[in-house]
């Protein structure tokens, strides 16, 4: 069975009965190694749509879960659950739980993965039976840069439930002790270190995430080094390099948590020689203006390597047939084919249209751009949506509708012998935010039509 | 894109009852088995079929059941029709399946394990309604519907799939408004089948307070043997387990107890 990748985590959605029979085929060996080679931060199963399980079925689970986990440190265990299905699996595990739960897919999303913006400025609520699990439970989210409210007892969580935009009361932390765990806030990249930092950071961070994230256009990554022990000279150089080669995209990487005790005063100027902007904390770093300016601006495109070449134009109908099969077949919509230009994006779309940009890269790189307007997104992500009415719901499904044309895409040139992989897709929520993203960047556009309002294609590098 | 149009072109697209099996039937309607063994022997692909699915494990037989009388025999009336309805859903069988990764023989071993299964949970919810115990037959139908309507879009649907947790059954009601089901209770009119089935496989992806307590629990059973057949590892590695969208059973009693039963 196929993970669903969302934000860093790889959820599993097994229908039905898990038994003995079946366990094995949830999380196949294939989908083991599959799991090994992506590196996900965490491993979930929802048991959404599960009716019944009995502990034959879950330890067969956590038994090839464990495989990835001890070869890549990934975060496993169970989301989507009623409280009946929460206690059976604590009785049926207690004492020997290595495995964490969570209430829903959206709390996990919320302790693990890079993705937290739809949490921003959100109420939480925790409480746990359990003293201990509610203060990790919170302690976890404080490090993520929330403000949990911690419920007291069972009456207080019961009183407070209503006032909250989310709560979190039957979930159970495992083992979340990974270095290093990723989160975005404020378009700033946080890497969060633990422990003692040598040359297995290296093996542990995930470089082709990092170098993604610098392609579609962050400028600002902290290194947080609040709960490291120490840091020696091979994990000041693996910053360093990072900082060096972030440079070239014009990057800026920042460390904070460091004290003496952490780290020699030559390993702090070789740090800051490599261009590391330190900070006293992360709050220190959230407080710095013109840094968070800078990270705003970042929601640009990578600006490395600007314009268009002829090998990439040399695909443009390979790109633009997939992009269009794609709104078609899922929109029911036919789609009018206007011009094909060389220039800089220019559009006639009103102010509140949508964009979204998609980078690839592989034997060969660039990166798509899709503009619409509202309507229309909604007619085309109609499948995808659950609310069609909340806009932050349209974004997101406006990125996961062009996530699925960049794996056509990707699917159309392997058949040509042209390998590339595809970046998470960058959502912009107005046309100033698209066009800020591609000033002075020449690139293909096909200029469409779908039910007689424009929406726009553009290929740059 | 899938559409209202292209479900009814499917649906005219469907041959009609082959003269083998309307006979077979009518002789099975009157009770009588022998007439109905002596028109299936006249046709081999039927006797073909009917030795293969009579002879899988899931029915239990010893010894190698071959001739047409010992197979409509071994079977009886209610038995004996379920299975040349089958027959005839594995004519619609395409040759090679393209949206899921499933074959003809599979597809007959389900068919088996769903007659064979509903029986079972008939007999334990002491139901002897002949119609109900037929309309376990039309739902294979909707593995065939939806491997044909799907074809079309099925890269597109993949990818689509691999970012999002849907079923192909949300994204048929979403494209077109109907379900598998609805169209397996529309092909099962085509087929002569009563009103009374066409409803509840019509209402079969959730639950309906307008129905009888009855109909519910049988619903309710129907619901919880396709989840479980879907559940199982050829259905997962096929891709079908993906297919429907059915609602799950509230009451954890029913789950239980329904699995003690397809434990027996």
């Amino acid at each position: 069975m196929k993970p669903i990748l969302k934000q860093k985590i790889a959820f599993f959605y097994p229908t039905g009965f898990i038994d003995g029979e079946n366990a094995i085929d949830i999380v196949s060996p294939l989908d083991v190694d599959y799991l090994k080679s992506i590196k996900p931060e965490g491993i979930f199963i929802s048991l959404k749509k599960v009716v019944f399980f009995n502990k034959r079925g879950i330890s067969l689970i956590i038994e090839s879960l464990n495989s990835v986990r001890d070869k890549n440190g990934a975060i496993i265990g169970f989301c989507d659950y009623d409280i009946k299905k929460y206690k059976m699996i604590v009785e049926m595990f207690k004492g020997d739980m290595f495995f964490s739960l969570f209430d829903s897919a959206d709390i996990v999303s919320l302790y693990i993965g890079d993705d937290i913006s739809t949490f921003k400025e959100k109420k939480i609520l925790v409480y746990n039976d359990k003293h201990e699990q509610k203060n990790q439970l919170a302690l976890e989210l404080y490090e993520r840069g929330f403000a949990p409210i911690i419920a007291k007892n069972r009456a207080d969580f019961l009183a407070k439930r209503k006032d909250v935009d989310l709560f979190i009361e039957n979930s159970y932390l495992g083992n979340l002790d990974k270095t290093p765990t990723v989160f975005i806030k404020d378009n700033v990249i946080v890497y969060t270190l633990k422990n003692f930092v040598d040359s297995d950071i290296s093996k542990k961070f995930d470089l082709t995430y990092h170098n993604n994230t610098l392609r579609v256009g962050f400028k600002v990554f902290l290194f947080d080094a609040t709960e490291v022990s120490s840091i020696n000279v091979h994990g000041v150089n693996f910053i360093a390099k990072l900082s060096i080669a972030g440079a070239e995209y014009g990057a800026t990487i920042a460390m904070c948590g460091l004290n003496a005790r952490k780290i020699t005063e030559k390993l702090t100027h070789d740090l800051e020689d490599a261009g590391v902007a330190i900070y006293p904390g992360l709050k220190d770093l959230f407080d710095d203006e013109e840094l968070l300016s800078e990270a705003q601006n970042s929601t640009s495109v990578a600006k490395k390597g600007k314009g268009i070449n002829k090998q990439l134009i040399s695909y443009l109908p390979v790109v633009a047939e997939a992009a269009l099969k794609t709104i078609e077949n899922l929109s029911g919509q036919k789609i009018k084919r206007n011009a094909l230009k060389l220039q800089e994006l220019i559009s006639s779309n009103t102010e509140s249209a949508f964009g979204v940009s998609i980078g690839f890269y592989g034997d060969i790189e660039g990166v798509l751009i899709l503009i619409m307007e509202q309507d229309i997104a909604k007619k085309t992500c109609k499948i995808l949506l659950e609310d069609e009415n909340k806009e932050d719901d349209l974004l997101d499904a406006l990125g996961e509708f062009v996530h699925i044309i960049g794996g056509k895409i990707s699917q159309m040139l392997h058949k040509k012998g042209v390998k590339i992989d595809i970046t998470m897709p960058r959502t912009f929520g107005s046309l100033k935010e698209v066009m800020s993203a591609q000033t002075k960047t020449k690139g293909a556009q096909i200029d469409m039509e779908l039910e007689g309002k424009p929406l726009i294609l553009f290929l740059t590098k | 894109m899938l559409s209202e149009e292209m479900i009814q072109e499917y649906i005219k697209s469907i041959p009609p009852i082959p003269e083998v099996v309307k006979e077979c039937i009518d002789a099975i309607n009157e009770g009588d088995l022998v007439k109905a063994a002596l028109i299936a022997s006249e046709d081999r692909a039927l006797m073909t079929f009917l030795h293969n699915i009579v002879n899988k494990p899931i029915f239990g037989f010893r010894t190698d059941v071959k001739d047409a009388k010992q197979i409509f025999g071994v079977l009886g009336l209610s038995k004996a029709k379920q299975i040349i309805f089958s027959y005839y859903v594995l004519l619609l069988v395409p040759k090679s399946w393209e949206v899921f990764d499933f074959n003809s023989l599979q597809f007959q071993d389900f068919q088996a394990r769903l007659i064979q299964h509903w029986e079972k949970i008939l007999n334990f919810l002491k139901i002897e309604d002949r119609e109900l115990a037929n309309s376990i037959t039309i739902i294979p139908a909707s593995l065939i519907v939806c491997e044909m309507l799907f074809r079309p879009i099925n890269e597109t649907v993949r990818l689509l799939l691999e970012r999002k947790n849907m079923s192909y059954e949300a994204i048929l009601e979403k494209m077109t408004g109907k379900t598998l089901f609805q169209i397996a209770s529309l092909i099962a009119k085509d087929w002569g089948f009563s009103q009374k089935v066409r409803t509840l496989i019509d209402k079969l992806s959730k639950d309906d307070a307008t129905l009888l307590q009855d109909e519910r629990m049988v619903l309710e059973y129907m619901r919880l043997l396709l989840i479980f057949e879907m559940s199982r590892p050829v259905m997962m590695q096929s891709g079908l387990s993906q297919m429907f969208e059915l609602e799950l059973p509230e009451d954890e009693n029913i789950t239980e107890r329904f699995y003690s039963l397809m434990s027996e």
